[in-house]
């Protein structure tokens, strides 16, 4: 086995014209690579519109990710939730059977 | 396997090297501009679709004593998700999300799962606790 190389960077692709307007498409390129086993992910994070010479920025969020991470996220916050009740509701059992 | 396949390419890989550039030659195709769509324009609009896209593979190549025996392997994979359309319109540039319903339903019933196997494994802990207590 190789060593792991693993490279992250921002890519601006090559101009494509629609209309009157000139759209940059930019994206986030991560590569990994061991040996003879290669993995590359992109993902677009943004266009850049330009017209006449004026030039927009428009990100693009990933709607579904987002939606994703939430519900892992609210999983994680649920789980901490339940157990630090339950832990809470033991100890003060606990309390009042000593007593 | 003789026989012309539209699309798909099949390429021998003798050696090593050879397998090391093929896999450099997979990071020119998982370029920023393989995640932009060609433009399609309908009346006034244009529209261009942005995706999310992956690839992986691997190869391997082996060889016996003295080189008695050769062979090798290799396999991999290719996934593609539209994650927004570039709407283009004489008003102006907007992009649409585009949300993948399935996917956010799956995550949606995983979470619900979870929630509940570590909501009964706690309750049943605490019921065990409060027994021993008694």
């Amino acid at each position: 086995m190789g060593q792991l190389k693993l490279e992250l960077a921002r890519q601006d692709g090559a101009p494509q014209y629609a209309g009157l307007y000139t759209l940059t498409p930019q994206a986030l390129v991560l590569n990994a690579r061991i040996g003879s086993v290669g993995f590359a992910w992109v993902w677009p994070i943004g266009v850049v519109a330009t017209r006449a010479g004026v030039s927009q920025r428009i990100p693009i969020v990933d709607a579904t990710r987002w939606v994703q991470f939430s519900l892992w996220f609210s999983v994680v916050v649920a789980g901490l939730v339940i157990w630090l009740d339950r832990r809470w509701k033991s100890g003060a059992t606990a309390r009042k059977k000593e007593k | 396997m003789n026989e012309p396949n539209e699309g798909f390419q099949a390429q021998a890989v003798g050696s090593v090297g050879e397998a090391t550039d093929l896999i450099g030659r997979l990071f020119d195709v998982a370029a920023s501009g393989a995640v932009f769509g060609t433009p399609a324009t309908s009346g006034e609009r244009t529209i261009v679709t942005a995706s999310e896209l992956s690839v992986a593979m691997g190869v391997g190549v082996g060889e016996g004593p003295d080189a008695a025996g050769q062979g090798g392997g290799g396999g991999g994979f290719s996934f593609g998700r539209p994650v927004a359309v570039v709407i283009v319109e004489p008003q102006g540039v907007r992009v649409e999300p585009v949300v993948d319903v399935t996917k956010v339903a799956i995550a949606m019933f995983t979470a619900l799962g979870a929630m509940f196997i570590a909501w009964s494994r706690m309750r049943r802990g605490a019921r065990c606790r409060y027994r021993l207590l008694l």
